[in-house]
Parts: C-alpha cells; structure tokens; sequence
C-alpha cells in the first residue's frame, strides 16, 4: 500500500460527471475508497499456497522422483532432438513461414468473409478478410473463437451407435451402409418419411441440392430451425413489400438514428457491417465535424446502448407501443405515414417521458430524410413492419436505408416449421431424420418436448461436432467436420457469394452438411469440393476456362466476383397491409407490464451466443461486456425491481431464482442487478446450462430453454418470480471490482457542446506533467511506436481481448481463480458507469493494455532486468529471466501486468473442469490436451508459472514485419506494415496502431487531435497508447 | 533419416532469411559440415554467442553469393560486396529475439 493520500472518491475531479464501477461504489464510496486502497485484492496474493496447490504426499513424491532421475542422468543442458524432414515438402510451405487462406463463415443470414493464418498446416489465427465487403478487414467475436473449436479436445472422434439406450462406437463403413439403406429406402418411396433438420443457411451449395432432393423424392422435406433466427426481420419487411427486402442501413451518413430493442453494433445480423459504419459517422477529427446522434430503446443494457446519446428503459413488450406512439407524432408532423396513424391510439407506454414521443419525433423529421429507424430481430414482424414504413415516412429510403431483394430470406417461421416436424414425429410420419445442424433437445421450445418426439423415430441420426444434449436420443451419430475442415459456400446479405475453403484435412474423419445431404440426393458421389464447384459453375455459366479463372480468384480473395451484388429494388411500400398488421399486433396487446405482470425476454449470450460456442473457454471467462460477469449467464434485472420482489444479485450475494410461467418449464437462475435495465423485466440469456456441451461448457451458468415455449419465443409476461428452494445464493465471478479509478480521470467523456466550447478538455482533467525528469530522456531516432484508442468508436464488443488471446497465447484461469483477480487479459476492457442517477446511468467502456510508458515505472523495480526498453521504445519483457516478485505488477499505475500464479495452461484442462484432475499429479500439473496445442501461436513463448507478462504490442508482428523489409532492403516500416491482433479485429477501427515518428502515419495524426490524452498523465509515466475522449452528441432540448 | 538440429529454447526466435540476406554464412554458425564425418553442434549456441556477433558483425559478414561456400575467405576489395554494418543494425535488446 503506498503512502501517498489516495484521491478522494466522492468528489469527481474536473468538472466531470460521477463515474462508478458497481452499484456497491456508488451506494458506499467510502467502503470503495478503502478497498482501493489495497490496490490488490487480498484474495489475488494470498493463499499462494492453499489447498488447490498443495500436491498430495504420493503426488509429491512422484514429481520429486521424476526430477531425481532427470538429475541422475547428467546435467543435460539441452535435450537432443531428432526431426524427420520431408523427402518431398509439401508446395508453398516453408516452415516457419505462415500461409493465410480465404474462408467465410455464416451465421443469422449474413456471411463474414475471413482470412485464416496456418502454420505448417495447423489453423492458429483468424482474421477479417480486407477484401470482403462484410468485414473489411475486421472480425467478430465468433469468427475469432474459430480456431479454438477447431481444436476441441472433446470432438467426437468416431460415430455411434445407440441401442436399447446405450451408446457404442461404431465404425464408419457401418455407419455408411446404414445411412444409404435409409436413403435407398426412402428414394424407393420418393422420400416418403425422410426428413432432415438444420439451421437455415445461406450456402448456395446447399439450396441447389435441396431443390435436387425435392425433384428427386418429393415427399422428403428439409426443416430448418434455429433457436436464434431472423425471422421477424423477413417476415416484417414482406409485410411492408409483398415479398422479403434486404434493408440496408447506412448509419455512417444518417444524423438520427432511433434503435429500438435493438443490439445492431453487435447481436444482430450484419452487426460486423454495421458497427463499422456506425462509427465512420462518429468519428470526429476536429470540432467543426458534426456526428451521429443515437436513441436507444431497450429493456437490458447491450452493446449499442452504451453508445446511446439518449437512453431510455422499457421492456421489450413495450417497444412496439412505444413506436406506434412515435409514428402517430411524425404523422402529426408532417410525415407520409399513409393510412397508419388512422388505425393506432397513439397511447406511449406507461413510464415513457413525453419529450421521447415529441421531441424524437421532431428530431428524426428534421432531418430531411438523414435519419432513421432500426428495430431487433425478437421484435414481432409487425413492428418490424412499421419501422420499414417510418423510414418510408422520415424520407430516408434512397437516403439512407436502401431496399434490395433479401438473398437469405427464410421461407418459413423456423420455430413453426419445428413444429410440423415434431407433430409429425408424433403421428408417427418420420421414419428417417437426418439433423444436420442442430441440437433441438437442448435449444428447441420446450412445449415441443422434442426428445420425446424424437424417440418415436425409427431411425435417426446427428450430424454434430460434439455429443451434445441431442445425441443422447439419435440412434446413429455422425462426427461433423468443422467450417475449417469442409468445402462449403455461403452469400452474404448484398449477394457476395464466398467459397468455404478447407485448410486441413478433417481431424476426424468428419462430414458437412453438405456432403451428407448429397449422399442423399445422388448417393455419394460427389464430394464436397465437387458440389460446391458445380453450384459455382451453374452460378457463373459461360465458358470454362473463365469459370476456372474466376474460382481460382474466389478462392484467393475469398470473393466470388463473377456474381454480381443485387441491385438497389423499387418496390413499393404496401401501407394498407402495414396499418391492418399494425393495428392486429395493436389489438392483441394484453395486460401492460408492471409490477404485478413482470415480463422475461431472452437474447442470444454475446459471448456464446445460441449455445453452440458453449465449450470454448476462451468465451465461457470473458467478461461479459456490461456486467462483466464470467463463466455464467445470470438473469439481468433492474435494483428496483429486485428490491421489490425481496431478492439480490450483486458482488455480495447473487440470489438464485425460480422462474415460472404457465405452459413454460420451471428454471432456477442466479440473479444480477444491473443499473439502467427496465423495470419488471428480467433478461435471460441463451446458450448456457448445458450438460453434454465438453469439459470446459458443461454445468456452467443457467440453462433458459425450458422457459421458452412457442408462443413465448423471445419474450413472454406473466412471470412468477420466487426464491429457489432451498433459498441459495449462486457463487458470480466478474472482474468488474479490479481495477479501479480511485476517482482520477481515466475513461474521459463530455458532450458535443461541451467538446466544442474547449476542444482540449482531456487534458484538463489528465494534466500532462510540463516539468520533464530529473534525468536525460531517451531519444527515439528509428521507429517509435504508439497506439490510439478511440473510446468514442469503441462499443466494448470484447472482439480485440479475444483476437489478443488467440495471437498470444494467453491463458484461461477458470471461474475460481478469476474471482481472485488472477485474469491473465494483456487487454481488457473496463466499464464505467457515468452519471449521478443509480437507476438510469450512461457507460463508458475503456480498452486497456500495457501503454508501453516512455518512462516506465515498472522498469525501475526490477531487480533482474527482465523488462527492459527497447530502443523503438516498446517496454519488454523477458520471460526467461522474470523470477516473479511482482513489483513490476505492484508498480503499474495501470494494473495491465499479469503475473502467473499456477501453470495455467496445463491447469485447466486438467485440473478446474475435469474435476480433480490428474489423479496421481494433482490438480494442476494435468496435462494440456494435444490438439489444444496446435493452436499455439508458434511466434509468441508459451509462458510457464512463476513468471509475468503483459501487453507487447505484439511485438513478434513488428518484427516479421521488419525482417521482411529487411529482406527487401528497406530500413523503415510503412504505415500499415504492422497491425497488432486487436487493431486487426476492431469492427470499428477505435484501435490504430503505428510509428509516432513518421508524421504522415494515422497514429501520429490522430495523436495531434485536440480531444487525445494519456492515462494519468500527470504522474509523468509519458505513455505511448494515447486515448481520445468519449464525445456524446445528446440532444439540447432532452432532458435525459 | 532423421536429423539432429540446432535446438533453439522455446523462448528464443531465429529467422534464416533476415541474416542471410545480411551476408552472415552458413559455415558461421553451422561450422565445416563438409569436413564433419558426422554432424555436429560446431558452436555453443548461446546468448552470448548470438550477442557477441549482433555486437559486431563485422567477422562474420561476406558478399551475398557467398553465403554457401564454405571454403571462402575474405581477401582485400572484398569490402565492397559487403553489407554495411550500420546498414544492418542487428537488434540487442530483448524482443529482437525474445516474444
């Protein structure tokens, strides 16, 4: 603990808005002081030595006995290795030398076009492909976790065969005959009780063999369901134009923009697109630019509403009152609302501000057609509906919403199209399922009761990755090939088609989708490759040769662009069938929500999403963007409200809840208070809970499903809450209490206005220190490398702290160690919230890394010179030589140093999940499993116990980027040449990275920008990473 | 058949292509395979080693078409050929070699 005085909480400095991490902070400040003070948390230091790491006297003796024997057998200094080279090398690998391949990946109807790096032919990075429209270079979350399912230790591995209730392994020839017997049998009857089952996809490949199935059987039938699908979007837009539109949205150039219930920065399709262009039109360079202004309309915080200007609160049952209120005042404005506004009352929900109906209202029409409205996709269609005919209205199509043909368009309600399959099930109509892509034990509703259907299916079988929840009840499993194992195609929502390139044969002998889906069609004898080459010909047409030219580049830039995009389509906007949707959705509307009808809504998890990314720890321990909550899903709800119903969910004690609702299943969830969520609304998120998901997924957080029914798919009222029997609170680890501001000014925002009037006013809140130090500072002649973040574009997506785990190597510490404050994130992103209102506050997110100080604190106190500055001024680290004090980490003013408490990386694969671990070794010393080995950054040292590590600015892609200007001859680096994992993946272009000492690089420019400071500059650290503040654009005549 | 190689620690990285376009030869760090009856580590391969040579290049350095001839010597001219030292400036500081 130092001795200085330690800032004063409870007085912001500055002239700035209180900012606080938990409600806890704010409540008591006083009680938030003193723990700051400790700067540590007691837990993460003590007990270096406790029962986890104390081996067992037999396994104590076995590692000493091991160690004996190496000793006894000579000092060896390095063991002698023997490598097999290839007679033959295989063409363009050079060891060492990375290739990178174009792939794409799907998901919601809209296709990620990827790059992904292969060392030696092992898959280890993902990255946005730059040429394809959708990423541009950047990535999802999603797409970075990739590479980590690829390498699964709990992929099956073989099928398997199901018989009076149990499971053995079968072999794949066995498997083969009984798959064409089926097939056989059902061609003889056209089909006749062959069904098949999977998510609906956008792979051309795949819509060409089910229309050659339906040809060929016509009584076969493909259904497709999703338990995260965007229906509500396509059905929506047909209502409005007769047949299903693409919008899309321009949020670069729009003025206005009105969300309701909707994540479109992160959860919603072309979330990757869309926050992109979102912060191209917030971005500010100088004071004379203007910038978006964004309104939020949501029940729980998300993503897009930490980015609003104007937040307000509602449940998601409110949302479409909410809009008809606010389509009525634009009708009275002005507006060409047709025949709409005749059919509503116009009636806001209760608890709706008026200024939110009038004065947005009047700010979107005042636009001149630069505004307009975007709705989720748990809205119900005739929502969806209005908003098309609201943009119709604000004069924005053509502006900046454009209307294409929808290319991914659903033709069926999935969650209906489940139904049929299942009522047939029932009736006894299925003999042969075929699931393709999915896993409806676990995720479909649970009046379905699917698991029951499905055992009257004479024979069944899963296609999946892992022996998950539906696999239970199949009499036949299939091992699935992963995206990067198989061919494939995929087209994105403008009608980019992108081939799905394999970069490794399967690890497991498995099948796509598509391959077992022409098994069915034509028995077999295509192969993937084949299928997807022949959809590409029919596609193109033409001659051969140019056919061959095109695939060739597809298969380079990962862009098919023998096809053309959809042009921009005029179909008219059908007002009469919007009002009468309209006015049903109107009608229907049954008891408001209040204290007494409490309303659930589900959403995917950020992190996981549906559940299919379940056992990836690299997702399961990030903190979840808003809570920051690890390892679980808790049940968001406002404090009002849980302090109504007589619960708690906070850092002190999580209650555990029982959820019931008529015609649902009864769930128990912790719960989690979280300021600024609506009132008598609680938020579930999907994906969690599972028990066959692998290791690491299995029985973390709470599984929702149950409580999710056909009619109440994404929301549902009528809820019943009580405390679980017996009352239990549930153990919750976030890392939302480490790290702490201690009341300095470290996330810097202020408005528009504000900005304007004293553009530099960073910097009076972080004062740079005018007196240099006592002794001759550095020069930095070559390169000098900096990096900017801007907190204004950034939307806390967690993308660039998953990217930074792939490319370094970083470890998981599991749920236990992570409540310790033993999180092993080179970056994190913190969260603030702003704001003197507890119920309603504003977020601030902050991405932190090392800032790579100039004078940095934690190189004076290292007593062995294991970080050290280099001469481009980057702040090294020597693992080898680190012999773990720690007063690196206790000398960081930024708390960006992470120490290795226990070998991680062995710990917990063996240890954590698997409870026990090793049965001899103990806990930890288990062993890594091998295939999660091979997604090892080869560049970057696999750091053991013992030793700490931090942020490097990914130091070993600076310099492959200079050994190959080296190579060139070349002395300098371009701008550009070097690209760190997280500026890679940042959908928003917040992080840029560069040399300060070419004036002409983006960084160096964005470093002269009047609204830049650097973190605590005033204790004169002179960090490389500056930030620029957080400006809010809020609308002067708005009260809140 | 299998071959016993230079084993660099885990933590240390060595790229070929950056240090033979700076004109370093195989016969300095690899030593006289051509006279080994059989192969072996010729020099120590230690920190130090590495460092002694990115301190001063100079000795090891020769024209690039020279790279694989074992038996070469420098004779007077030769300087011509030569990359410049300060043209290289092999890194000494940690990250150059340690990530």
């Amino acid at each position: 603990m130092s001795k200085r005085k330690p800032y004063s909480f409870v007085e912001p400095s500055g002239g700035q808005r209180p900012i606080w991490r938990s409600l806890e902070d704010k409540a008591h400040p006083e009680a938030a002081q003193t723990r700051a003070a400790e700067e540590f948390s007691r837990d993460q230091v003590a007990g270096m030595v406790d029962v986890e790491s104390l081996v067992s006297r037999r396994g104590f003796l076995t590692v000493s006995a091991a160690s004996a024997a190496v000793a006894a057998s000579g000092c060896v200094r390095r063991p002698e290795e023997k490598i097999l080279p290839f007679s033959k090398g295989p063409e363009y690998v050079i060891p060492g030398v990375p290739l990178h391949f174009a792939t794409v990946r799907e998901w919601l109807g809209e296709a990620e076009g990827l790059f992904v790096s292969s060392n030696e032919g092992r898959p280890t990075k993902v990255e946005g492909n730059p040429f394809h429209p959708v990423s541009e270079g950047a990535s999802t979350l999603a797409a970075q976790a990739m590479v980590w399912s690829l390498y699964d230790p709990d992929r099956v591995r073989e099928p398997s065969r199901r018989a009076n209730g149990k499971s053995a392994r079968a072999h794949a020839n066995d498997l083969a005959k009984a798959v064409a017997e089926r097939a056989k049998l059902a061609a003889s009857e056209n089909g006749e009780g062959l069904r098949f089952l999977t998510a609906p996809t956008t792979s051309p490949t795949f819509a060409r063999l089910a229309n050659e199935l339906a040809q060929k059987q016509p009584n076969a039938r493909i259904h497709n369901y999703a338990p995260v699908n965007h229906w509500n979007v396509v059905e929506g837009s047909r209502i409005a134009f007769g047949q299903p539109q693409q919008a899309h949205y321009d949020f670069g150039n729009a003025r206005v923009i009105l969300s309701v219930d909707s994540d479109f920065l992160h959860g919603e399709p072309s979330a990757l697109r869309a926050a992109g262009s979102f912060a191209a039109g917030r971005r500010l360079r100088n004071m004379a630019e203007g910038m978006n202004r964004l309104y939020v309309v949501e029940p729980a915080f998300t993503a897009t509403g930490s980015k609003a200007d104007h937040r307000l609160r509602l449940p998601a049952s409110d949302c479409g009152a909410y809009l008809r209120a606010l389509a009525k005042q634009l009708a009275s404005l002005g507006a060409d609302m047709g025949e709409i506004p005749a059919s509503l009352s116009g009636e806001p929900p209760a608890g709706v501000p008026s200024e939110w109906i009038e004065k947005v209202a009047a700010d979107l029409h005042a636009q001149g057609g630069q505004a307009l409205v975007v709705v989720g996709l748990r809205q119900p269609p005739a929502v969806h509906a209005l908003a098309h005919a609201i943009n119709r209205g604000l004069t924005a199509v053509g502006k900046v919403v454009r209307y294409t043909a929808m290319p991914n368009a659903l033709a069926a309600d999935p969650v209906r199209d489940l139904a049929d399959l299942v009522a047939d099930m029932n009736a006894g109509k299925v003999k042969t399922l075929v699931i393709l892509d999915a896993n409806p034990v676990y995720d479909a509703p649970h009046d379905l009761q699917f698991a029951a259907a499905l055992e009257k299916v004479e024979f069944s079988v899963q296609l999946s990755t892992h022996l998950d929840e539906t696999a239970q009840f199949t009499t036949w499993h299939a091992p699935k090939a992963h995206p990067f194992e198989a061919w494939g195609d995929a087209r994105s929502t403008d009608g980019t088609v992108s081939i799905q390139q394999p970069l490794i044969a399967p690890l497991y002998g498995g099948k796509s989708a598509i391959e077992v889906l022409a098994s069915f069609v034509d028995g077999g004898a295509e192969s993937g490759h084949d299928a997807v080459r022949r959809t590409f010909d029919r596609m193109l047409g033409g001659d051969a040769s140019r056919r061959e030219l095109i695939w060739r580049e597809s298969l380079k830039v990962g862009v098919n662009r023998g096809v053309p995009k959809h042009g921009e389509s005029a179909l008219a906007l059908q007002v009469a069938n919007v009002a009468k949707a309209v006015a049903e959705h109107s009608a229907a509307k049954t008891a408001p929500i209040g204290p007494s009808n409490l309303e659930v809504t589900f959403a995917p998890c950020s992190k996981v999403r549906d559940g299919q990314d379940a056992n990836i720890p690299w997702l399961l321990e990030l903190p979840e963007n808003i809570t920051k909550v690890a390892w679980d899903n808790v049940a968001l709800i406002a404090p009002k409200t849980a302090r109504a119903l007589g619960v708690q969910g906070n850092a002190k004690r999580s209650d555990v809840v029982r959820l019931s609702r008529e015609g649902a299943g009864d769930i128990e969830v912790a719960l989690w208070e979280v300021p600024g969520h609506a009132e008598n609304s609680i938020s579930l998120a999907l994906g969690w809970g599972r028990t066959h998901a692998g290791r690491y997924g299995n029985g973390q957080g709470f599984d929702v499903y149950p409580f999710r029914t056909l009619n109440a798919f994404w929301m549902a009222d009528g809820v019943k809450v009580s405390k679980a029997e017996p009352a239990r609170a549930h153990f919750v680890a976030q890392t939302q209490e480490h790290g702490s501001m201690e009341g300095r000014a470290i996330a810097i925002e202020g408005t528009l206005a504000e900005y304007r009037e004293n553009p530099e006013f960073p910097r009076y809140a972080s004062v740079e220190m005018s007196i240099p130090p006592l002794w001759k500072e550095k020069e930095y002649e070559g390169h000098k490398w900096g990096m900017s973040i801007d907190l204004t574009s950034c939307t806390g997506c967690n993308t660039c702290v998953i990217a930074c785990q792939s490319e370094n190597n970083i470890p998981n510490v599991g749920k236990r160690q992570l409540a310790r404050g033993r999180e092993m994130y080179w970056l994190r992103i913190d969260r603030y919230f702003v704001g003197d209102d507890a119920d309603n506050p504003d977020i601030a997110l902050q991405p932190i890394g090392c800032q790579q100080c100039e004078e940095a604190p934690c190189e004076n106190v290292c007593p062995v010179n294991a970080t050290t500055h280099s001469p481009e001024g980057l702040n090294d680290m020597a693992y080898n030589r680190c012999i773990g004090t720690r007063y690196c980490m206790n000398n960081c003013p930024y708390k960006v140093r992470r120490f290795n408490f226990l070998s991680w990386h062995g710990r917990l694969a063996g240890g954590v999940a698997a409870e026990g671990g090793d049965p001899v070794l103990g806990p930890w010393y288990g062993e890594m499993p091998e295939t999660e080995k091979m997604q090892f950054n080869p560049n970057v040292t696999v750091r053991m116990r013992g030793v700490m590590e931090k942020c490097t600015y990914c130091v070993q892609r600076i310099q492959e980027a200079k050994i190959v200007a080296r190579r060139d001859g070349r002395r300098r680096l371009e701008d550009g040449e070097v690209t760190p994992a997280c500026a890679q993946a940042c959908p928003t272009r917040a992080i840029v990275f560069g040399d300060l000492n070419d004036p002409k690089s983006r960084v160096a420019r964005l470093r002269d920008l009047d609204r830049r400071y650097a973190l605590l500059a005033e204790i004169g650290t002179q960090p490389r990473t500056t930030f620029l503040a957080q400006i809010r654009n809020p609308n002067p005549e708005m009260s809140s | 058949m299998p071959w016993a190689v230079h084993k660099l620690p885990d933590h240390a990285y060595f790229d070929h292509s950056v240090h033979l376009n700076a004109g370093v030869g195989c016969v300095s760090c690899h030593g006289r395979i051509d006279q080994m009856e059989v192969v072996e580590l010729a020099k120590p391969v230690s920190m130090g080693w590495c460092l002694e040579c990115h301190r001063n290049p100079e000795p090891n350095l020769r024209p690039k078409n020279q790279i694989t001839n074992m038996k070469w010597e420098r004779k007077p001219g030769d300087e011509a050929l030569i990359a410049k030292v300060e043209d290289l400036a092999p890194p000494e500081h940690c990250s150059g070699c340690h990530r």
